[in-house]
């Protein structure tokens, strides 16, 4: 079997920004990993490869949908979209992100 | 509709491999060129920019293959890759490919038709809604018994009774009795396949018509038609409806057609009438053994049958026995297969199961070839496999691959087999199973057999494929990179499995050899009288109403009309043919009170004066009948030499009184023993009354005719004679009764054939093996016999080298294969004695020794041959 090398939350993170991206309107995948570095402020560096399978697993899983598009440049483009069930998904996961990232904040005060 | 946009989108991740590669490809490259712009517009240049693109995305391959795993298609799209390599390798050794399909193809398909013979006559359920529900109900008696094919048989009147006492149990109790009819339509009469039933048959059955509607009364003077019959004799007309036929002499109005495929509640016994039971014995009576019924209903649901047979058993002993003489010791319910009853069902099930194991055999014999060739076959992609383990294919993956290939292999042979069935399914439609009763039995490929050949396919690839895989596919680098043989463990489990082959060829060998021996003893039995230029005609006037005076004159104005017609020598009448039962069974006893001997379960015949000069069968002592024999005379009879054998060990039977069904007669004559059954063994003991002091309806002509008559001719002839006597009288039966020993033949030459062919298949099967092991060995170790040539080794040394040790094997092989063939005829003499099976003769054992020394001599030369032929120049220059 091939190695995975995310961990569990970096995977799940990733999942969380394509999807909030994804909620803003359709975009390829390109356009998905510039959105990202641009919102983050280049503090997500993220490997843009890395990116595809884990659309490839979102789109599986029912939470966004593609279909080819063209760009504004004319060029053969795939789009992603969010599905209903993926905006349902995306504010749970948005919820108990902030939750956590609440209860973290708590801890690190506290020291 | 967001769940059916989401499955779509799985179904084509799963099976678009090809455009899932290609989106992927396309997605990459645009990623990629984006990126790329991006840079080149902030200044760098296109080579540069390119180069910080790729870094930016990382590894394209390695992301290509995290999407390829979670497509989640690996294990399909591998298992395709396999059977594209699998066919690959097939067809790259098409001899290879051809023997292994051929051999899994005889394997499968012996065993799958014996298996649809099987399914038809053994388990195919009855063609009727819930024919589970159906059960036979079976009452056991002593004195007056009567045990069809169809069941045991109670009166109407006792039938009834049961029909009220059980309303609890069934939904409803229908009786049924197999008979032959004589149907009138226009003009000549025939003999058609009937059946006497109940008015609640049908519904009992819980069937409906296909056209028309069903009798439902005892006594209606109507008539149902089978489905075949109703398409063979009248064309599918659906005006046959109300139209009048005439069965038995009566008057019946067809009021409709059975559904098609019902053809009865025999298996192979096809119905083409049924008719009300009342109406049809309204001329004859209900009385008589002729109208008793078997009987079977449908529980209730929610009965239990344990609840009910036991409820039965019950009913049986409360209801007062019908005869004085009669004892009632209870009865059973038995479920409803569509087998037929009695002696019958067991003669078919051993034959059958016998059958079936020798098909097994074969095939496992094709399984053990298959494997031995599968072995040589992984040595010899030995370094192939090595390369493929050395660049890191895991041991899991080549086991898959190389069971895909096997698989693949199996599955070829598996349609192969399915051929071989549909082409043996024909031959087997003709086979006649059960003795002399002409079943037709159609094996057929049905749901159930295709999923046994399916079956059979799966196992023989597990059982034959995985140890060669495993073997083929074990780590052992080093040796195999650097030369491309091996060591010799694999060479010895092949011997092993060609040793097993050899054992169970012989088993078959040994048994098929023992049936064709006792074939050829039967086929040789002298019958103690001359079948040759006979034709025997049977007809029954039972039903039609004759009293014993009209009946009587009736037969002996046909007597009379046949003995004139042109090339008929002599004519006879008797009450039954002396071959194959028919004659009614009575106990004889010397008239000495309760002392005497008693001799049980005698056939008593009636015949006339002509009949033991017609037959040839000579009378040793006294005298034969002659015509002063007549109602009111003193009732005479005419014992053979078994039954005086055993009523009188040690006296002369002439003038000894005997007492059986009838009264008491005189023995007036002693005839010599012949053969009325075909089993081997000594003749039984029979006895002879005059025709005229005994009726029964039932008479078969015995008509001897010269040399050089048309015996078809003849026939027609004698049918036109009793048409002209009776237009209502069928002929039942009529054929040369010589034609009737070999029918009566017929299942033991069927079997004897296909055990024969069995036998045949098995030791080709293992000759092929042997060849494979031989040849291969041959060519493994060329070299070395190159260089023992160069060395000046003569050529009995090299062939002491191929087949020394094979010989030593050959030989346990063979004995192992005697003792235990020889074991298995005595367990199958004992499952089937009926046929008459004896100890395996010698000469079968002889016989079976010198095929298989000419088997191996013909497996072994050519393998010989090539080794001593070997070039050493040619060998050394190899390397």
């Amino acid at each position: 079997m091939s190695p995975r090398p995310q961990t569990d939350a970096l995977r799940g993170s990733i999942d969380l920004l394509i999807l909030k991206t994804l909620s803003l309107g359709p975009m390829h995948g390109w356009g998905i990993s510039q959105h990202i570095q641009q919102v983050s402020e280049g503090v997500l560096e993220l490997n843009q490869g890395s990116l595809y399978p884990a659309l490839q697993r979102l789109e599986k899983e029912g939470l966004i949908t593609s279909a080819w598009g063209v760009t504004e440049n004319n060029r053969r483009a795939r789009y992603y979209e969010i599905t209903a069930a993926g905006r349902r998904v995306l504010g749970e996961e948005i919820e108990s992100w902030r939750r956590f990232a609440a209860a973290l904040e708590l801890v690190l005060r506290g020291a | 509709m967001s769940w059916l946009h989401a499955a779509r989108a799985r179904l084509r991740l799963l099976f678009g491999r090809r455009e899932a590669e290609a989106r992927m490809d396309e997605e990459f490259r645009l990623h990629i060129e984006l990126e790329t712009e991006k840079y080149i517009r902030a200044g760098l240049d296109p080579r540069e920019a390119r180069r910080w693109a790729l870094i930016a995305f990382g590894g394209v391959e390695y992301h290509k293959e995290l999407m390829r795993d979670g497509r989640g298609a690996r294990w399909l799209e591998d298992f395709v890759r396999d059977l594209r390599y699998a066919a690959r390798g097939l067809a790259r050794t098409p001899g290879f490919t051809l023997v292994a399909v051929l051999t899994i193809a005889v394997g499968i398909g012996a065993t799958t038709v014996v298996y649809s013979m099987v399914n038809t006559a053994l388990l195919r359920p009855l063609p009727v809604p819930s024919p589970e529900r159906l059960f036979a109900l079976e009452e056991l008696r002593w004195g007056a018994v009567w045990q069809g094919i169809e069941g045991r048989g109670v009166p109407y009147a006792r039938y009834l009774r049961y029909r009220e006492a059980t309303e609890p149990l069934f939904t409803g109790l229908a009786a049924h009795r197999l008979t032959t009819f004589s149907l009138r339509m226009r003009g000549e009469a025939a003999a058609v396949r009937g059946a006497m039933t109940s008015g609640n048959y049908f519904a009992v059955l819980g069937l409906h018509p296909e056209v028309g509607s069903f009798f439902a009364r005892d006594d209606e003077p109507s008539a149902v038609i089978a489905h075949h019959f109703w398409r063979d004799r009248f064309g599918g007309d659906p005006d046959v409806l109300g139209s009048v036929v005439h069965i038995d002499g009566q008057p019946f109005t067809i009021v409709g057609v059975a559904p098609r495929g019902f053809t009865g509640t025999v298996h192979g016994l096809p119905t083409d009438v049924w008719v009300p039971v009342v109406a049809a014995r309204r001329a004859s009576g209900l009385e008589s053994m002729a109208a008793w019924l078997a009987l079977f209903g449908r529980l209730r649901p929610g009965v239990e049958p344990a609840a009910a047979s036991a409820f039965v058993d019950a009913t049986a002993k409360r209801i007062p026995p019908d005869e004085p003489q009669t004892q009632v010791r209870g009865a059973v319910l038995e479920a409803m297969t569509g087998m037929v009853h009695g002696g019958m069902r067991d003669g078919a099930r051993t034959g059958l199961t016998t059958l079936f194991a020798t098909a097994l055999l074969v095939l496992l014999i094709a399984g053990a070839n298959i494997a031995g060739m599968l072995l040589a076959r992984g040595v010899a992609r030995r370094r192939e496999i090595g390369i493929r383990l050395a660049i890191g294919a895991g041991r899991g993956r080549l086991v898959r691959q190389l069971m895909t290939e096997h698989t693949l292999l199996a599955l070829l042979g598996g349609a192969g087999g399915v051929l071989l069935t549909i082409l043996g399914a024909r031959i087997a439609a003709a086979a006649p199973l059960f003795g002399s009763e002409q079943l037709a039995l159609e094996p057929e490929l049905d749901r159930r057999v295709l999923g046994f050949a399916l079956a059979l396919t799966v196992a023989t690839s597990l059982l034959s494929g995985l140890y060669p895989a495993l073997q083929a596919s074990r780590p052992t680098l080093v040796p195999a990179l650097k030369d491309g043989d091996a060591g010799t463990a694999g060479a010895r489990v092949r011997s092993l499995f060609v040793c097993g082959q050899l054992v169970m060829a012989v088993v078959l060998l040994v048994l098929a050899g023992n049936f064709v021996r006792v074939f050829q003893r039967t086929l040789a039995l002298d019958l103690g009288y001359d079948p040759e230029g006979i034709v025997i005609v049977t007809t029954d006037l039972g039903p039609l109403g004759y009293d014993a005076t009209r009946g009587r004159a009736f037969y002996e104005r046909l007597a009379e009309r046949v003995r004139a017609i042109p090339g008929v020598t002599a004519v006879a009448l008797a009450g039954a043919p002396l071959l194959g039962g028919g004659a009614l069974l009575n106990d004889v006893r010397t008239a000495a009170g309760d002392e005497g001997r008693r001799e049980w379960g005698v056939p008593q015949n009636h015949v006339d004066p002509a009949f033991f000069a017609t037959l040839g069968l000579p009378i040793i002592a006294g005298r034969g009948f002659t015509d002063a024999d007549r109602d009111g005379a003193p009732r005479v009879a005419i014992v053979n030499q078994a039954l005086a054998r055993r009523l009188w060990p040690d006296e002369d039977p002439l003038g000894k009184a005997i007492d059986t069904y009838g009264g008491e007669a005189v023995v007036v004559g002693l005839v010599r023993d012949g053969r009325y059954s075909l089993r081997s063994g000594a003749p039984g003991p029979y006895l002879f009354v005059p025709f005229a002091q005994r009726y029964a309806g039932h008479v078969t002509l015995h008509v001897r005719h010269g040399e050089g008559v048309d015996v078809g001719a003849l026939v027609r002839r004698i049918r036109e004679e009793v048409r002209a006597l009776d237009p209502n009288v069928a002929v039942q039966r009529a054929e040369p009764l010589a034609g009737r020993v070999a029918q009566m033949l017929g299942p033991t030459r069927f079997a004897t054939g296909l055990l024969g062919l069995f036998g045949l298949l098995g030791i080709a099967l293992a000759g092929v093996g042997t060849y494979g092991v031989l040849a291969f060995q041959v060519a493994r170790r060329n070299r070395e016999f190159g260089i023992r040539i160069a060395l000046g080794a003569p050529a009995r040394a090299v062939v002491g080298q191929v087949v020394g040790r094979w010989t030593v094997l050959a030989a346990f092989g063979a004995g192992a294969g005697l003792v235990l063939g020889v074991v298995t005829a005595r367990l199958v003499e004992r499952a089937l004695h009926v046929y008459g099976l004896g100890a395996v003769e010698p000469a079968t054992l002889a016989a079976v020794v010198v095929l298989l020394v000419l088997v191996g001599a013909a497996a072994s030369a050519v393998p010989v041959l090539r080794a001593v032929r070997v070039d050493p120049v040619e060998v050394m220059r190899v390397e």
